[in-house]
């Protein structure tokens, strides 16, 4: 198989192992997390919470896996944006690794706090409170950085017409409406699991998959790949 | 894009809006916070919310400010040594993760002073314990860290830019002596020792002038360039 079709079959498959993963965690999670007893749940269940944490990791590794395989490809087109969402998008994973932490760092607190007897109004309280607030700035603040790097890839998509115009600038469109809903949140006037929040994360997250579909059954534009290493022969004799 | 004349010149716009960023988050942060006790501290950010989000968002355009001047120093200096360079984009990045970590910490401070204030605000509570740790802990250690790999970094910037000479060599060589002497200051505040803001204030002059330098100037053209095929 000619390598640039491989890459895009592989890219394809990272961006759904990405989406499910994503989704799947919060399954796992989310019926936990949100109750009023949160602290009760998580150390009742705590298979379910590991094992959406682990889905999280798979997440943030396809996520930073992306801008790595398509890293080869994108820079033939252009260096500098190539490079910038392969470290928007690192950066992305490992602010997910430190939501994981503090998603594990509170299943800790709830087994003491259930040893102890579920004691009303304690300090277990103030430190679950924290533990949830660091896990969800540091997957907003992922968000920020994704939302970064997919602008560059799907920049170069449209200015190269690797993939057909209509699906990068369905991306380029796409991924401000998720800034938006990151800066709401950041000042408090949205929660990540509200209905609008929802109906604006959907054109990328339809997006991503139509992509991935693409990539894995047409791949690349080959008169793209061909004028992208007709660039890079060029800057080498340069 | 290596030989597009307008890089550098947007790697100077870089450095400056880096520089305003990080110094405007740091001021509106200090209007909110005050020098007070913990407790003063979490009173202030309750009642200053708005300003604090700002605060905070402000200090993540700095984070991703970072990781933009970051890839664009990579893509004017790695000709001169590649390894050098991928390994000073990879402080950087390190540098822009624990910028973001430390904003967590701040973060996560905004529903706990609202708890605190809801709860009364009691003196020495578990309140107090768990704002120092988001405070000092999460915020202002994460916050050194950040100067620590940017240091690192820096100092091999320097060093790819005075091997280059793409701008005056007294630049960069006082870009060395600066990065170096703030790493030294890092270093002894990693070990609690007290430090002079000396050690880290020429750090404002020295991004400000390669920031205008680069801007105004540009690069040198036909410079005594070594690239790693010649060395």
């Amino acid at each position: 198989m000619n390598t640039n079709k491989k890459t895009a079959r592989i890219v394809g498959i990272l961006f759904i192992t990405a989406t499910v993963a994503g989704i799947l965690s919060v399954v796992f999670l989310r019926p936990i997390l949100d109750a009023p007893d949160y602290l009760i749940k998580v150390s009742a269940n705590e298979n379910q919470v590991i094992i959406g944490g682990l889905f999280e990791l798979i997440m943030a590794v396809a996520c930073a896996g992306i801008a790595i395989w398509l890293y080869p490809v994108l820079k033939k087109h252009n260096h500098a944006l190539a490079l910038g969402s392969v470290s928007f998008r690192i950066i992305e994973a490992a602010l997910y690794f430190v939501a994981v932490t503090g998603l594990l760092s509170l299943l800790t607190l709830s087994q003491e706090f259930v040893k102890v007897g579920a004691p009303v109004a304690s300090n277990f309280q103030a430190l679950g409170t924290s533990l949830l607030a660091v896990r969800d700035w540091a997957g907003q603040l992922g968000m920020i950085a994704f939302i970064l790097g997919a602008l560059m890839y799907y920049y170069i998509f449209y200015q190269s017409k690797l993939i057909p115009r209509w699906l990068s600038g369905w991306g380029l469109i796409g991924v401000p409406f998720w800034l938006a809903v990151s800066l709401l949140i950041m000042f408090g006037s949205l929660t990540a699991s509200s209905v609008l929040a929802t109906f604006l994360y959907l054109p990328i997250a339809v997006n991503e998959m139509v992509l991935a579909v693409w990539l894995i059954v047409k791949g690349f534009n080959p008169s793209a790949i061909a004028s992208g290493s007709a660039k890079t022969d060029i800057n080498e004799i340069k | 894009m290596n030989s597009d004349k307008n890089t550098p010149r947007l790697l100077g716009a870089a450095f400056l809006f880096v520089m305003v960023a990080s110094i405007l988050s740091g001021l509106l942060l200090k209007s909110v916070v005050g020098s007070g006790s913990i407790s003063d501290i979490l009173v202030n950010i309750s009642d200053n919310l708005t300003l604090m989000r700002i605060s905070n968002v402000v200090g993540l355009v700095t984070s991703m400010g970072i990781v933009v001047l970051a890839v664009l120093l990579y893509i004017v200096l790695h000709k001169q040594n590649k390894i050098i360079a991928l390994v000073a984009l990879g402080w950087w990045l390190a540098e822009a993760i624990s910028l973001a970590v430390s904003k967590i910490g701040l973060f996560a401070l905004i529903p706990l002073s609202l708890e605190f204030v809801e709860a009364g605000a009691p003196a020495a509570s578990y309140f107090q314990t768990l704002g120092d740790f988001l405070y000092s802990g999460v915020y202002q250690q994460g916050d050194n860290i950040h100067m620590l790999f940017y240091c690192l970094g820096g100092i091999l910037w320097f060093y790819l830019f005075y091997r280059s000479r793409y701008i005056p060599r007294v630049i960069s060589v006082l870009g060395l002596a600066i990065e170096s002497l703030a790493l030294i200051g890092m270093v002894l505040l990693l070990f609690a020792v007290s430090v002079n803001m000396f050690f880290f204030y020429p750090i404002i002059a020295l991004e400000l002038t390669i920031g205008l330098w680069l801007m105004v100037k540009g690069i040198r053209d036909g410079s005594e360039i070594k690239t790693e095929n010649q060395t």
